[in-house]
């Protein structure tokens, strides 16, 4: 299973990526900086990849886009889904369920390695 | 509790919240009365902007070592296995920050929306000011062995709704009919 991390800043793909690691799991990880470059991974690699991870804020296309666009899409809205933003507000919360409402869940930046392990290791080790 | 002090309690909560949880240490953070000013060799400084019911611009200024050191912290490496480009990773919590203080301002009434965050980096000296009548918050934060300075520049929008670019064009043609006033009266 691949993983696909969405985050215009290459220090937090590169984090989430060494946490992923320290956790034990080798899944290949698959980095986008933007909604439009998840789109042309999520294309070619779709039927692979059992995990996203995607920021909010990015230029081109922002992750609320991306998530809205995944959310009609029948072959990729299961894929879990995480949104992984520094926006933490009730309302930015609800907008992502309401854009998607099978989200696996909404992780707030700043996050230990711990939170965010105990959030993907569920759909990880299945 | 003033717009001022609730703002400042925003940045000092949200700058604490995320150097506790990101590199694992305790910010010491200290107001700074000064027009920002760098002058170690080489700088870094990134921006980010807000808009809604508050506007501003956002600054974080780091010298290059003390952006080197915070960066090799989050990733757990040494200082001296990052590039260049890494130092840009540095937007990435300016972007940590600024999210935290629209999480706490939002409950308040004080909604606004987040750019992408920009980066600067100069050889020289570095000093940042507002061109207008903002009100401004600056802080020194140091956090272990590297340190950087925070700058806010915010005022809260208008009842008339208009942006800041707009109440400035109005100044603009208020001005220009002021002085034409002015020179139709003595000439």
């Amino acid at each position: 299973m691949k993983i696909l991390v969405i985050d215009d800043s290459s220090l937090q793909r590169k984090l989430i990526g060494q946490i992923i690691r320290k956790a034990g799991f080798d899944n290949e990880i698959l980095e986008a900086g933007d909604g439009q470059q998840a789109i042309q991974l999520l294309g070619i690699n779709f039927s692979e990849i059992g995990l996203i991870l995607c920021d909010w804020n990015m230029p081109n296309m922002t992750g609320a886009q991306f998530l809205e666009g995944v959310a009609k899409v029948p072959q990729v809205a299961k894929i879990p889904f995480f949104m992984v933003t520094s926006e933490g507000t009730e309302a930015r919360i609800k907008e992502a369920y309401e854009k998607h409402p099978l989200l696996t869940g909404y992780i707030v930046k700043p996050f230990t390695p711990d939170q965010l392990r105990e959030k993907i290791e569920p759909v990880l080790k299945k | 509790m003033s717009l001022k002090e609730q703002v400042t309690l925003a940045v000092k909560e949200s700058i604490t919240e995320a150097l506790t949880t990101i590199v694992s240490v305790m910010p010491v953070i200290k107001d700074s009365e000064n027009m920002l000013e760098l002058k170690d060799d080489g700088n870094v400084a990134v921006s980010l902007g807000i808009a809604g019911k508050l506007e501003g611009t956002i600054f974080i200024l780091f010298s290059q070592e003390s952006a080197a050191k915070i960066i090799s912290k989050i990733l757990g490496c040494d200082p001296k296995e990052l590039t260049s480009d890494s130092l840009e990773g540095v937007g990435e919590v300016l972007n940590i920050i600024a999210g935290g203080i629209k999480t706490r301002l939002e409950p308040a009434g004080y909604d606004f929306v987040l750019s992408i965050p920009s980066f600067v980096r100069t050889s020289d000296g570095l000093s940042i000011g507002s061109m207008a009548k903002m009100e401004s918050l600056r802080l020194f934060v140091s956090c272990a062995d590297c340190s950087f300075e925070f700058l806010m520049f915010y005022q809260v929008k208008s009842d008339t709704g208009k942006t800041a670019y707009e109440r400035f064009k109005e100044q603009k043609s208020e001005a220009e009919e002021e002085l034409r006033k002015f020179f139709e009266k003595k000439g």
